[in-house]
């Protein structure tokens, strides 16, 4: 069965993925372009480059699970359903097998990722007291991916009323907030919902890192 | 038809040949005047702000807060611990320049974001008057700070912009600094310095690396300099071109400040006042007294603060882990109550 | 054999449309056409059916087994058509086919190849590029390879054009003869349910008018000409409608007709001719009685 519904996934969000992928082999080798020299600022090249495609890394993380997390629902979605919920398994047990097999795809973005770092700090020789971490950024890749895919995942697969009730909210938000700015009042109420999905201990606070593939 | 598109063209040319011919110190002081009387239509404009919202005014110490009466025992919460904080760090200093000009926080309609407590609060209160009591001092430390000013102990992203400085620059003393040589650390702050800063911060083969790269605008001579220097690696026009003032320092300003906030921390009470007691002796003397430490006691200090602070690797912590493992579960958890997948 | 599906009391509402107190019953092995006009409730009670909508009161057995407690395996055992394609747009022809087999444990792989030659299914095609009536003929492959023991049809063949229609239907009749699979097949094509049903039920508003083995719907409707000026207050038969039909003559439709029946009517109002009528205008006339004149079910 969860073959069965990798294969539909891939087949849905492979143009998304192989996108994604290749995203993610490029972004490290791009940014680790030159290697140490005798000139003494290497280091200050290649951390500065590292620096400047830093962003790039959770970016791609939340393109990732956004683009997964639109895929595992979008054919269910577009057919309201009604196979998913007339095939005969349990639909708790339908929504794992959707989730996991969107995991597993994301799992081969990060693999790509850790291919392309791993090339790209195997390639240079790094100046003394930079250090590569092309492991480490890759895992916390995929726990970022993990987390954003989660969330949204379960966003996308809401109801339509809950998602109308969603959409509310976040209108509502956008008023309050348009609001209070029109009175002068210091209290930005989407300022806050952001610092609740990505503050410490929130369910995104693994974005806040610094996404260095070397660094000192 | 062509006639009138070759005068243009003509016109065009004059009109650039003038530009490019403006003497830019004249344009400076232009800029300088237009950028005063900006000032003082910034500060017309605070003093309007405070008499249109300003309903209160909050008194302790030498610090006079406008703000509304709804935020007034916050706000006197703030000012007092700022106000302590002011004179643990200065001392006599702190009274010598009381009143200290009316800051305003805060009108009628603000609401205090639920995130902002009242530390912080106090370090946003105790800021300016930081500022005001530096600004005082003599010109040779405002100098060696250059410009800048220690408010308190720097946050962890100061740290790891101060050790990538060590890591990243390739000063000849940097690396020595890094790994603990208090006199390399001394060299890259600039406290032992001799008469060819340059030739002391770097070793030749870095200065043209350092002319391509240096982000201050140079014109004329200086500009043809720092070509000559960057693409033709001829040192006497980068020894030329690298003047102490413009080179680039192997530490930031923030290594600095940390430096001195590190010898005021140690040194206590009165740490201030012989700080700035002898305005004549040097910052290492100084620095020395204030702290009651020899100075590469304290600079060792610095470089295990430094060191401490690298960021390493960005791998997950294992909190990282379980939160992110945690909020997972309970999302999905969430997701499969979801009135269709129940 | 036991019901197939057994709906005892159900009721189910949405803004504008309610099913009240249904009562449905699909013999075993039976094939049982459930008709009624276009918003009738046909595809809300087969919803309901199948656990996809769930009923504000009312039970509903399917296979001897309680909907929505044993769903997993009731759908196991049930191939489901439904009106509108319903099966992943960007998989092929094959990819749907496997993906429907990986759900499915009695999935017949040989009677799938059987049935794709049989439909001309080309293999390789997005579903989203296929035809109204190769997505509907894909739609019954999938239902049927699954070897169900009840095929719930909902307008299957709606939109089709006639050989589409008749391939489809004439594959899922050979499954049916030869597995004694119960059906129901909703539609509002009465003509089409009329040569294979043996089960009729008649849905109007919300509403069952009538369930009745079909031999005894279609014999008990008929259309008598007869002399005009009969009075038929003591008929032993109900008149549904009555009409003039030519000098000195009237049609009657009535229900619960009998041949000796004939022996009621006198020499002065004489029965001259006994009309079948077939499945579609019994459909109607039915229909036509159920209501009150302003459209509402008595």
């Amino acid at each position: 069965m969860f073959r069965a519904v990798l294969m539909s996934f891939w087949r849905e969000s492979r143009l998304a993925v192989i996108l994604l992928a290749g995203i993610a082999l490029a972004v490290p080798l791009l940014s680790l372009r030159g290697t140490w020299t005798t000139d003494p600022w290497t280091a200050w090249d290649l951390l500065g480059a590292a620096a400047r495609w830093s962003p790039g890394y959770p970016v791609i993380a939340l393109a990732a699970a956004m683009a997964l997390a639109a895929g595992a629902w979008w054919p269910d979605h577009r057919t309201k359903h009604v196979y998913a919920l007339t095939l005969p398994v349990a639909r708790s047990r339908y929504l794992w097998l959707r989730y996991l097999a969107g995991l597993a795809l994301l799992l081969a973005i990060g693999a790509s990722l850790l291919v392309g770092s791993l090339i790209a700090t195997l390639r240079i020789t790094l100046p003394p007291l930079v250090h590569a971490y092309p492991v480490a950024l890759t895992l916390r890749f995929g726990l970022a991916g993990l987390s954003a895919y989660t969330v949204l995942f379960a966003l996308s697969g809401l109801t339509p009323r809950m998602a109308r009730l969603i959409v509310a909210v976040c209108c509502a938000l956008v008023i309050v907030t348009v609001a209070a700015e029109l009175l002068s009042l210091e209290w930005n109420p989407i300022a806050t919902v952001v610092e609740a999905l990505l503050g410490p201990y929130s369910p995104l606070s693994i974005f806040r890192a610094r996404w260095m593939l070397i660094d000192v | 038809m062509s006639r009138r598109f070759v005068l243009t063209i003509v016109v065009l040319v004059l009109w650039a040949v003038v530009l490019s011919a403006q003497d830019s110190a004249a344009m400076l002081r232009g800029m300088e005047t237009r950028l005063d009387s900006l000032r003082k239509v910034a500060a017309r404009a605070d003093s309007v702000r405070f008499q249109y919202f300003a309903t209160d005014t909050v008194r302790v110490g030498g610090l006079r807060i406008a703000t509304s009466a709804a935020l007034r025992p916050v706000v006197e919460a703030a000012a007092a611990e700022a106000w302590d904080s002011i004179v643990a760090r200065f001392g006599a200093a702190a009274s010598e320049g009381a009143p200290f000009p009316v800051m305003q926080f805060g009108g009628p309609e603000t609401v205090l974001p639920r995130s902002l407590d009242r530390r912080e609060l106090a370090r946003g209160l105790a800021g300016p008057l930081h500022q005001a009591i530096w600004r005082r001092q003599d010109s040779r430390i405002d100098t060696w700070l250059r410009g800048g000013f220690p408010t308190g102990l720097l946050s962890e992203e100061d740290l790891v912009t101060i050790g990538s400085q060590l890591v990243r620059i390739p000063a000849r003393s940097n690396r020595a600094c890094l790994d603990g040589d208090a006199s390399a650390c001394a060299n890259s702050l600039g406290l032992r310095l001799g008469a060819d800063t340059l030739a002391e911060w770097y070793s030749p083969d870095a200065w043209p690396g350092l002319a391509a790269r240096m982000d201050w605008p140079v014109t004329g001579r200086a500009a043809w300099l720092r070509d000559r220097c960057a693409d033709a690696r001829a040192l006497d026009a980068c020894h030329a071109v690298l003047t102490p003032t413009i080179v680039l320092q192997p530490v930031g300003g923030s290594g600095r400040q940390l430096l001195v906030t590190l010898a005021l921390e140690a040194g206590g009470a009165g740490a201030f006042g012989r700080l700035t007691a002898d305005s004549g002796a040097t910052i290492e003397h100084r620095l020395s007294a204030a702290s009651g430490l020899p100075v590469d006691t304290l600079l060792f200090r610095w470089s295990h603060a430094v060191s401490a602070a690298l960021p390493g690797s960005p791998a997950p912590s294992g909190m990282d882990v379980l939160l992110t493992l945690a909020w997972s579960t309970a999302v999905l958890l969430l997701a499969v109550r979801g009135s269709r997948w129940r | 054999m036991t019901d197939a599906i057994q709906v005892r009391g159900l009721s189910y509402r949405v803004e504008g449309f309610a099913l009240r107190d249904l009562n449905l019953t699909v013999p075993g092995g039976a094939v049982y056409g459930f008709l009624g006009p276009n918003g009738a409730g046909k595809t809300t009670t087969v919803r309901l059916l199948l656990g996809l909508l769930r009923p504000e009161g009312g039970s509903i057995r399917v296979l001897d087994e309680e909907v929505p407690a044993d769903l997993v395996s009731i759908l196991r055992r049930v191939g489901y058509v439904p009106e509108r394609p319903h099966l992943y747009p960007d998989l092929t022809v094959a990819e749907s086919i496997r993906f429907h087999a990986a759900f499915h444990a009695r999935f017949d792989h040989a009677a799938s190849g059987r049935l794709a030659a049989r439909f001309g299914l080309p293999h390789d095609r997005v579903l989203s590029r296929l035809s109204k009536g190769e997505m509907g003929k894909l739609m019954i492959l999938q239902a049927l390879a699954q070897r169900p023991d009840l095929l719930v049809l909902d307008e299957p063949t709606d939109g089709l054009d006639p050989v589409v229609r008749r391939e489809a239907l004439s594959a899922i009749l050979e499954y049916v003869s030869e597995t004694g699979a119960s059906v129901l097949i909703s539609s509002h094509l009465v003509h089409e349910l009329e040569r294979f049903c043996d089960w009729i039920g008649v849905l109007d508003q919300g509403t069952m008018v009538a369930e009745l083995p079909m031999q005894e719907f279609k014999s008990g409707l008929k259309r008598l000409r007869v002399g005009a000026g009969a009075e038929a207050a003591s008929a032993p038969f109900s008149l549904l409608a009555r009409e003039p039909a030519g000098v000195g003559g009237e049609l009657w439709t009535v229900r619960g007709w009998r041949s000796d029946m004939s022996a009621w009517f006198s020499d002065t109002h004489p029965l001259r001719e006994v009309v079948d009528l077939d499945l579609e205008e019994a459909f109607v006339e039915l229909l036509r009685t159920a209501r009150t004149p302003d459209g509402r079910i008595v």
